[in-house]
Protein backbone atom coordinates (compact mmCIF):
# COMPACT_ATOMS: atom_id res chain seq x y z
CA UNK A 1 0.00 0.00 0.00
CA UNK A 2 2.96 2.28 0.31
CA UNK A 3 4.56 1.78 -3.08
CA UNK A 4 3.77 4.58 -5.48
CA UNK A 5 5.61 3.16 -8.45
CA UNK A 6 4.05 0.88 -11.01
CA UNK A 7 2.64 -1.66 -10.89
CA UNK A 8 -0.02 -0.24 -8.64
CA UNK A 9 -1.38 -2.76 -6.16
CA UNK A 10 -5.06 -3.62 -5.84
CA UNK A 11 -5.06 -2.06 -2.39
CA UNK A 12 -4.02 1.20 -4.04
CA UNK A 13 -6.83 0.94 -6.55
CA UNK A 14 -9.34 0.45 -3.78
CA UNK A 15 -7.95 3.37 -1.83
CA UNK A 16 -8.19 5.45 -5.00
CA UNK A 17 -11.86 4.58 -5.48
CA UNK A 18 -12.59 5.21 -1.81
CA UNK A 19 -10.96 8.62 -1.80
CA UNK A 20 -8.30 7.62 0.70
CA UNK A 21 -5.25 8.81 -1.25
CA UNK A 22 -3.54 12.16 -1.30
CA UNK A 23 -3.12 14.19 -4.48
CA UNK A 24 0.28 12.78 -5.41
CA UNK A 25 -0.90 9.21 -4.89
CA UNK A 26 -3.99 9.89 -6.97
CA UNK A 27 -1.84 11.19 -9.81
CA UNK A 28 0.24 8.00 -9.71
CA UNK A 29 -2.83 5.84 -9.92
CA UNK A 30 -4.34 7.89 -12.73
CA UNK A 31 -1.15 7.61 -14.74
CA UNK A 32 -1.14 3.87 -14.17
CA UNK A 33 -4.79 3.52 -15.20
CA UNK A 34 -4.15 5.29 -18.52
CA UNK A 35 -1.75 2.54 -19.44
CA UNK A 36 -3.88 -0.33 -18.09
CA UNK A 37 -7.38 -0.24 -19.55
CA UNK A 38 -8.52 -3.43 -17.86
CA UNK A 39 -7.55 -1.99 -14.49
CA UNK A 40 -9.31 1.22 -15.46
CA UNK A 41 -12.45 -0.77 -16.16
CA UNK A 42 -12.07 -2.55 -12.83
CA UNK A 43 -11.86 0.80 -11.06
CA UNK A 44 -14.84 2.13 -12.99
CA UNK A 45 -16.90 -0.87 -11.97
CA UNK A 46 -15.88 -0.43 -8.33
CA UNK A 47 -17.20 3.10 -8.54
CA UNK A 48 -20.42 1.93 -10.13
CA UNK A 49 -20.80 -0.61 -7.35
CA UNK A 50 -20.54 2.14 -4.76
CA UNK A 51 -23.14 4.13 -6.66
CA UNK A 52 -25.44 1.13 -6.85
CA UNK A 53 -25.12 0.55 -3.12
CA UNK A 54 -26.06 4.14 -2.44
CA UNK A 55 -28.85 4.00 -4.99
CA UNK A 56 -30.30 0.96 -3.33
CA UNK A 57 -29.98 1.91 0.31
CA UNK A 58 -29.81 5.69 0.65
CA UNK A 59 -33.59 6.05 0.45
CA UNK A 60 -33.78 4.47 3.89
CA UNK A 61 -32.01 7.52 5.33
CA UNK A 62 -35.12 9.61 4.83
CA UNK A 63 -37.68 7.14 6.06
CA UNK A 64 -39.31 7.94 9.38
CA UNK A 65 -37.82 6.12 12.34
CA UNK A 66 -39.95 3.43 13.98
CA UNK A 67 -41.87 4.77 16.97
CA UNK A 68 -39.99 2.45 19.28
CA UNK A 69 -36.67 3.93 18.20
CA UNK A 70 -37.96 7.46 18.56
CA UNK A 71 -39.22 6.97 22.07
CA UNK A 72 -36.00 5.18 22.95
CA UNK A 73 -33.95 8.16 21.88
CA UNK A 74 -36.25 10.92 23.03
CA UNK A 75 -37.78 9.84 26.28
CA UNK A 76 -36.10 9.86 29.61
CA UNK A 77 -39.04 7.63 30.43
CA UNK A 78 -38.66 3.94 31.09
CA UNK A 79 -37.12 1.90 28.36
CA UNK A 80 -39.45 1.29 25.46
CA UNK A 81 -41.40 -1.85 25.48
CA UNK A 82 -39.79 -3.63 22.61
CA UNK A 83 -41.05 -6.42 20.52
CA UNK A 84 -41.02 -9.02 23.25
CA UNK A 85 -40.17 -11.89 21.03
CA UNK A 86 -36.58 -11.09 20.44
CA UNK A 87 -33.66 -10.84 22.40
CA UNK A 88 -30.97 -11.14 24.74
CA UNK A 89 -29.90 -14.64 25.01
CA UNK A 90 -26.28 -13.81 25.62
CA UNK A 91 -26.73 -12.73 29.20
CA UNK A 92 -28.76 -15.80 29.98
CA UNK A 93 -26.19 -18.01 28.35
CA UNK A 94 -23.40 -16.41 30.31
CA UNK A 95 -25.35 -16.73 33.51
CA UNK A 96 -26.08 -20.38 32.91
CA UNK A 97 -22.58 -21.13 31.78
CA UNK A 98 -21.34 -19.89 35.13
CA UNK A 99 -23.72 -22.23 36.85
CA UNK A 100 -22.54 -25.09 34.72
CA UNK A 101 -25.94 -25.76 33.33
CA UNK A 102 -26.31 -26.75 29.73
CA UNK A 103 -28.96 -27.56 27.25
CA UNK A 104 -31.60 -25.50 25.58
CA UNK A 105 -30.08 -22.15 26.37
CA UNK A 106 -26.51 -23.02 25.65
CA UNK A 107 -27.37 -24.27 22.27
CA UNK A 108 -28.79 -20.78 21.86
CA UNK A 109 -30.40 -21.76 18.60
CA UNK A 110 -33.37 -19.93 19.96
CA UNK A 111 -31.74 -17.27 17.93
CA UNK A 112 -33.40 -13.96 17.48
CA UNK A 113 -36.52 -14.95 19.21
CA UNK A 114 -36.23 -15.04 22.97
CA UNK A 115 -35.82 -12.71 25.80
CA UNK A 116 -34.03 -13.79 28.89
CA UNK A 117 -37.03 -14.71 30.98
CA UNK A 118 -38.85 -16.71 28.36
CA UNK A 119 -35.61 -18.41 27.52
CA UNK A 120 -35.24 -19.46 31.11
CA UNK A 121 -38.82 -20.75 31.13
CA UNK A 122 -37.88 -22.80 28.08
CA UNK A 123 -34.79 -24.05 29.85
CA UNK A 124 -36.88 -25.13 32.83
CA UNK A 125 -39.44 -26.79 30.60
CA UNK A 126 -36.78 -28.54 28.58
CA UNK A 127 -35.04 -29.81 31.71
CA UNK A 128 -38.30 -30.95 33.26
CA UNK A 129 -39.31 -32.85 30.15
CA UNK A 130 -35.98 -34.60 29.79
CA UNK A 131 -35.80 -35.37 33.47
CA UNK A 132 -39.28 -36.80 33.95
CA UNK A 133 -40.07 -38.28 30.55
CA UNK A 134 -37.88 -41.28 31.23
CA UNK A 135 -39.63 -42.10 34.48
CA UNK A 136 -42.30 -44.72 34.15
CA UNK A 137 -44.96 -44.47 36.81
CA UNK A 138 -43.14 -41.72 38.68
CA UNK A 139 -43.09 -39.24 35.86
CA UNK A 140 -45.96 -37.49 37.56
CA UNK A 141 -46.66 -36.70 41.18
CA UNK A 142 -50.41 -36.80 40.85
CA UNK A 143 -51.89 -39.21 38.30
CA UNK A 144 -54.64 -38.40 35.84
CA UNK A 145 -57.07 -40.36 38.01
CA UNK A 146 -56.88 -37.46 40.46
CA UNK A 147 -57.19 -34.85 37.74
CA UNK A 148 -59.51 -32.55 39.68
CA UNK A 149 -57.25 -32.50 42.68
CA UNK A 150 -54.19 -32.01 40.49
CA UNK A 151 -55.75 -29.09 38.68
CA UNK A 152 -56.86 -27.36 41.86
CA UNK A 153 -53.49 -27.86 43.42
CA UNK A 154 -51.46 -26.51 40.49
CA UNK A 155 -53.93 -23.71 39.83
CA UNK A 156 -53.65 -22.70 43.46
CA UNK A 157 -49.88 -22.54 43.32
CA UNK A 158 -49.89 -20.76 39.95
CA UNK A 159 -52.51 -18.29 41.14
CA UNK A 160 -54.64 -18.87 38.06
CA UNK A 161 -56.94 -21.57 36.85
CA UNK A 162 -54.77 -23.70 34.57
CA UNK A 163 -55.72 -27.15 33.47
CA UNK A 164 -54.62 -29.80 31.04
CA UNK A 165 -56.03 -29.96 27.54
CA UNK A 166 -57.97 -32.77 25.94
CA UNK A 167 -55.54 -34.12 23.34
CA UNK A 168 -57.29 -37.44 22.82
CA UNK A 169 -58.11 -36.52 19.23
CA UNK A 170 -54.36 -36.55 18.63
CA UNK A 171 -54.00 -39.83 20.52
CA UNK A 172 -52.61 -38.43 23.76
CA UNK A 173 -54.06 -39.15 27.19
CA UNK A 174 -53.31 -37.15 30.30
CA UNK A 175 -50.78 -38.96 32.46
CA UNK A 176 -50.83 -36.53 35.37
CA UNK A 177 -48.78 -33.63 36.60
CA UNK A 178 -46.48 -32.19 39.19
CA UNK A 179 -45.40 -28.98 40.84
CA UNK A 180 -41.90 -27.64 40.10
CA UNK A 181 -39.77 -24.78 41.35
CA UNK A 182 -38.77 -22.09 38.84
CA UNK A 183 -36.35 -19.88 40.69
CA UNK A 184 -38.48 -17.96 43.15
CA UNK A 185 -41.61 -18.77 41.22
CA UNK A 186 -43.95 -21.69 40.88
CA UNK A 187 -44.37 -23.81 37.83
CA UNK A 188 -46.09 -27.01 37.02
CA UNK A 189 -46.30 -29.63 34.34
CA UNK A 190 -49.05 -31.69 32.88
CA UNK A 191 -47.77 -34.73 31.05
CA UNK A 192 -49.53 -36.58 28.25
CA UNK A 193 -48.77 -39.93 26.67
CA UNK A 194 -49.92 -41.76 23.56
CA UNK A 195 -50.22 -45.47 22.80
CA UNK A 196 -46.58 -45.57 21.68
CA UNK A 197 -45.61 -44.16 25.10
CA UNK A 198 -44.48 -40.92 23.50
CA UNK A 199 -44.90 -38.10 25.92
CA UNK A 200 -45.68 -34.41 25.80
CA UNK A 201 -44.90 -32.02 28.63
CA UNK A 202 -47.07 -28.96 29.12
CA UNK A 203 -45.06 -26.57 31.26
CA UNK A 204 -46.74 -23.58 32.89
CA UNK A 205 -44.88 -20.99 34.90
CA UNK A 206 -45.47 -17.74 36.72
CA UNK A 207 -41.92 -16.57 36.03
CA UNK A 208 -42.28 -12.93 35.02
CA UNK A 209 -41.76 -13.00 31.33
CA UNK A 210 -42.62 -11.50 28.03
CA UNK A 211 -46.16 -10.64 27.14
CA UNK A 212 -48.08 -10.64 23.96
CA UNK A 213 -46.81 -13.85 22.41
CA UNK A 214 -50.31 -15.07 21.77
CA UNK A 215 -49.53 -17.61 19.10
CA UNK A 216 -47.27 -20.52 20.06
CA UNK A 217 -43.79 -20.14 18.63
CA UNK A 218 -42.28 -23.51 17.85
CA UNK A 219 -38.73 -24.61 17.21
CA UNK A 220 -36.85 -27.88 16.94
CA UNK A 221 -33.97 -28.53 19.24
CA UNK A 222 -31.96 -31.73 18.89
CA UNK A 223 -34.55 -34.50 18.96
CA UNK A 224 -37.17 -32.35 20.69
CA UNK A 225 -39.48 -29.56 19.69
CA UNK A 226 -40.66 -26.73 21.89
CA UNK A 227 -43.54 -24.31 21.55
CA UNK A 228 -43.74 -21.20 23.71
CA UNK A 229 -46.45 -18.63 24.26
CA UNK A 230 -47.83 -16.33 26.90
CA UNK A 231 -51.23 -15.86 28.40
CA UNK A 232 -51.76 -13.13 30.96
CA UNK A 233 -49.15 -13.66 33.65
CA UNK A 234 -48.28 -17.18 32.58
CA UNK A 235 -45.66 -18.58 30.28
CA UNK A 236 -46.53 -21.84 28.58
CA UNK A 237 -44.04 -24.23 27.02
CA UNK A 238 -44.94 -27.45 25.26
CA UNK A 239 -42.12 -29.98 24.79
CA UNK A 240 -42.15 -33.27 22.90
CA UNK A 241 -40.07 -35.43 20.61
CA UNK A 242 -42.03 -34.50 17.51
CA UNK A 243 -41.70 -32.17 14.59
CA UNK A 244 -42.34 -28.49 15.38
CA UNK A 245 -45.33 -28.30 13.01
CA UNK A 246 -46.94 -31.29 14.70
CA UNK A 247 -46.37 -29.79 18.11
CA UNK A 248 -47.68 -26.45 16.90
CA UNK A 249 -51.13 -27.97 16.31
CA UNK A 250 -51.15 -29.51 19.77
CA UNK A 251 -49.97 -26.23 21.25
CA UNK A 252 -52.95 -24.50 19.69
CA UNK A 253 -55.26 -26.97 21.40
CA UNK A 254 -53.53 -26.52 24.73
CA UNK A 255 -53.64 -22.76 24.33
CA UNK A 256 -57.37 -22.82 23.69
CA UNK A 257 -58.21 -25.17 26.52
CA UNK A 258 -55.70 -24.69 29.31
CA UNK A 259 -57.14 -21.49 30.71
CA UNK A 260 -60.70 -22.76 30.51
CA UNK A 261 -60.38 -26.19 32.04
CA UNK A 262 -63.45 -28.28 32.44
CA UNK A 263 -63.57 -29.73 35.89
CA UNK B 1 -28.15 11.33 29.30
CA UNK B 2 -30.72 13.41 27.47
CA UNK B 3 -28.03 14.66 25.18
CA UNK B 4 -26.71 11.13 24.69
CA UNK B 5 -30.13 9.93 23.63
CA UNK B 6 -30.45 12.71 21.10
CA UNK B 7 -27.02 11.91 19.73
CA UNK B 8 -28.13 8.35 19.20
CA UNK B 9 -30.99 9.57 17.07
CA UNK B 10 -28.60 11.54 14.88
CA UNK B 11 -26.77 8.36 13.98
CA UNK B 12 -29.85 6.16 13.70
CA UNK B 13 -30.42 6.73 9.95
CA UNK B 14 -26.92 5.59 9.01
CA UNK B 15 -27.16 2.64 11.39
CA UNK B 16 -30.44 1.65 9.84
CA UNK B 17 -29.07 1.94 6.31
CA UNK B 18 -26.17 -0.30 7.30
CA UNK B 19 -28.54 -2.77 8.99
CA UNK B 20 -30.78 -2.88 5.91
CA UNK B 21 -27.88 -3.67 3.65
CA UNK B 22 -26.45 -6.16 6.10
CA UNK B 23 -29.61 -8.16 6.69
CA UNK B 24 -31.43 -7.57 3.40
CA UNK B 25 -34.63 -7.40 5.43
CA UNK B 26 -36.52 -4.41 6.82
CA UNK B 27 -37.86 -6.07 9.91
CA UNK B 28 -34.58 -7.63 10.89
CA UNK B 29 -32.85 -4.34 10.21
CA UNK B 30 -35.24 -2.45 12.47
CA UNK B 31 -34.78 -5.07 15.17
CA UNK B 32 -31.02 -4.79 14.83
CA UNK B 33 -31.23 -1.00 15.05
CA UNK B 34 -33.38 -1.10 18.15
CA UNK B 35 -31.19 -3.68 19.83
CA UNK B 36 -28.16 -1.58 19.00
CA UNK B 37 -29.60 1.60 20.50
CA UNK B 38 -30.86 -0.22 23.57
CA UNK B 39 -27.48 -1.73 24.18
CA UNK B 40 -25.89 1.66 23.67
CA UNK B 41 -28.17 3.12 26.34
CA UNK B 42 -27.44 0.27 28.71
CA UNK B 43 -23.74 0.80 28.23
CA UNK B 44 -23.80 4.57 28.02
CA UNK B 45 -21.40 4.77 30.94
CA UNK B 46 -18.82 2.80 29.01
CA UNK B 47 -18.81 5.30 26.22
CA UNK B 48 -15.91 7.71 26.59
CA UNK B 49 -17.01 11.24 25.90
CA UNK B 50 -15.06 12.85 23.10
CA UNK B 51 -14.43 9.61 21.25
CA UNK B 52 -16.24 8.76 18.06
CA UNK B 53 -19.82 7.94 19.11
CA UNK B 54 -20.81 6.87 15.61
CA UNK B 55 -17.97 4.38 15.42
CA UNK B 56 -18.86 3.10 18.88
CA UNK B 57 -22.45 2.52 17.72
CA UNK B 58 -21.32 0.72 14.59
CA UNK B 59 -19.11 -1.48 16.75
CA UNK B 60 -22.12 -2.39 18.88
CA UNK B 61 -24.16 -3.18 15.79
CA UNK B 62 -21.35 -5.33 14.44
CA UNK B 63 -21.30 -7.38 17.66
CA UNK B 64 -25.07 -7.80 17.67
CA UNK B 65 -25.06 -8.84 14.04
CA UNK B 66 -22.35 -11.44 14.57
CA UNK B 67 -24.05 -12.73 17.75
CA UNK B 68 -27.26 -13.09 15.79
CA UNK B 69 -25.50 -15.08 13.09
CA UNK B 70 -23.87 -17.36 15.63
CA UNK B 71 -27.11 -18.14 17.39
CA UNK B 72 -28.92 -18.60 14.11
CA UNK B 73 -26.16 -20.90 12.98
CA UNK B 74 -25.98 -23.09 16.05
CA UNK B 75 -29.70 -23.52 15.90
CA UNK B 76 -31.70 -26.16 14.12
CA UNK B 77 -31.81 -24.34 10.81
CA UNK B 78 -31.90 -26.99 8.14
CA UNK B 79 -29.70 -25.38 5.54
CA UNK B 80 -26.28 -26.04 4.16
CA UNK B 81 -23.74 -23.44 4.92
CA UNK B 82 -20.11 -22.88 4.35
CA UNK B 83 -18.57 -23.52 7.73
CA UNK B 84 -15.69 -21.26 6.86
CA UNK B 85 -17.90 -18.21 6.79
CA UNK B 86 -20.42 -16.53 9.00
CA UNK B 87 -22.87 -16.36 6.16
CA UNK B 88 -26.58 -16.43 6.82
CA UNK B 89 -28.86 -18.83 5.07
CA UNK B 90 -30.11 -17.11 1.98
CA UNK B 91 -33.54 -15.76 2.72
CA UNK B 92 -35.84 -13.90 0.41
CA UNK B 93 -36.34 -10.42 1.77
CA UNK B 94 -39.97 -9.83 2.55
CA UNK B 95 -39.91 -6.67 0.48
CA UNK B 96 -39.59 -8.85 -2.59
CA UNK B 97 -37.24 -6.40 -4.24
CA UNK B 98 -34.34 -8.72 -4.77
CA UNK B 99 -32.30 -7.24 -7.59
CA UNK B 100 -28.86 -8.40 -8.71
CA UNK B 101 -27.12 -6.36 -6.07
CA UNK B 102 -29.45 -7.53 -3.31
CA UNK B 103 -28.99 -11.14 -4.34
CA UNK B 104 -25.23 -10.78 -4.56
CA UNK B 105 -25.11 -9.21 -1.09
CA UNK B 106 -27.13 -12.05 0.39
CA UNK B 107 -24.64 -14.53 -1.02
CA UNK B 108 -21.63 -12.67 0.28
CA UNK B 109 -19.98 -14.10 3.41
CA UNK B 110 -20.96 -11.92 6.36
CA UNK B 111 -17.43 -10.81 7.22
CA UNK B 112 -16.85 -9.69 3.63
CA UNK B 113 -20.20 -7.98 3.49
CA UNK B 114 -19.50 -6.01 6.64
CA UNK B 115 -16.26 -4.63 5.24
CA UNK B 116 -17.63 -3.74 1.84
CA UNK B 117 -20.68 -2.02 3.33
CA UNK B 118 -18.76 -0.08 5.94
CA UNK B 119 -16.34 1.21 3.32
CA UNK B 120 -18.44 1.55 0.17
CA UNK B 121 -21.83 2.44 1.61
CA UNK B 122 -21.08 4.02 4.97
CA UNK B 123 -17.89 5.70 3.88
CA UNK B 124 -15.70 4.65 6.80
CA UNK B 125 -11.96 4.88 6.33
CA UNK B 126 -10.00 1.65 6.28
CA UNK B 127 -8.59 2.49 9.71
CA UNK B 128 -12.02 3.09 11.21
CA UNK B 129 -13.36 -0.07 9.58
CA UNK B 130 -10.50 -2.03 11.14
CA UNK B 131 -11.35 -0.56 14.54
CA UNK B 132 -15.09 -1.13 14.24
CA UNK B 133 -14.63 -4.77 13.27
CA UNK B 134 -11.58 -5.24 15.49
CA UNK B 135 -9.50 -6.76 12.71
CA UNK B 136 -6.09 -5.79 11.28
CA UNK B 137 -5.91 -3.26 8.49
CA UNK B 138 -4.50 -5.90 6.15
CA UNK B 139 -7.57 -8.04 6.76
CA UNK B 140 -9.80 -5.10 5.90
CA UNK B 141 -7.95 -4.70 2.62
CA UNK B 142 -8.05 -8.36 1.67
CA UNK B 143 -11.74 -8.70 2.56
CA UNK B 144 -12.56 -5.51 0.72
CA UNK B 145 -10.81 -6.78 -2.37
CA UNK B 146 -12.47 -10.16 -2.30
CA UNK B 147 -15.91 -8.73 -1.58
CA UNK B 148 -15.66 -6.12 -4.29
CA UNK B 149 -14.36 -8.59 -6.82
CA UNK B 150 -17.17 -11.00 -6.02
CA UNK B 151 -19.82 -8.31 -6.35
CA UNK B 152 -18.22 -6.84 -9.45
CA UNK B 153 -18.12 -10.16 -11.23
CA UNK B 154 -21.65 -11.09 -10.21
CA UNK B 155 -23.07 -7.77 -11.32
CA UNK B 156 -20.94 -6.84 -14.32
CA UNK B 157 -19.91 -10.34 -15.34
CA UNK B 158 -16.52 -11.99 -15.10
CA UNK B 159 -13.63 -10.65 -17.08
CA UNK B 160 -9.92 -11.19 -17.29
CA UNK B 161 -8.88 -8.29 -15.14
CA UNK B 162 -8.67 -7.93 -11.40
CA UNK B 163 -9.61 -11.24 -9.86
CA UNK B 164 -6.99 -13.04 -7.90
CA UNK B 165 -4.32 -10.85 -6.40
Amino acid sequence: MTSNSPPISDAYLHAYVDGQLNAAQRADVEAFLKEHPSKARQVKQYRMLNQQLHGKFDASLDEPMPAAVLSLCQAEAPMTKKNPWRGRIAAAVAWLAVGGSAGWLLHSGVGQSQNLVTASAQQHAYDAHRFYVREGRHAVEVPAADKDHLMKWLSGRLGTQVGPADLTSAGYQLLGGRLLPAGDYASGIYMYENAQHERITQYVSTEPGVRGVAVPQCEAFQSLSMCVWNKDALTFVLVAATQPDVLQKLAQQVREQAMHPTL
Amino acid sequence: MEHFRRSLLEHAPALRRYARALTGDRTRADDLLQDCLERALLRARQYQAGTNLKAWLFTIMHHLFVDGLRSAKSGPVLVDFDAATLDLPVVQPEDGELDDLGAALLRLPAEHKEVVLLVCLEGWSYQDTARILDIPLGTVMSRLHRARETLRQQIFGADESGGAP
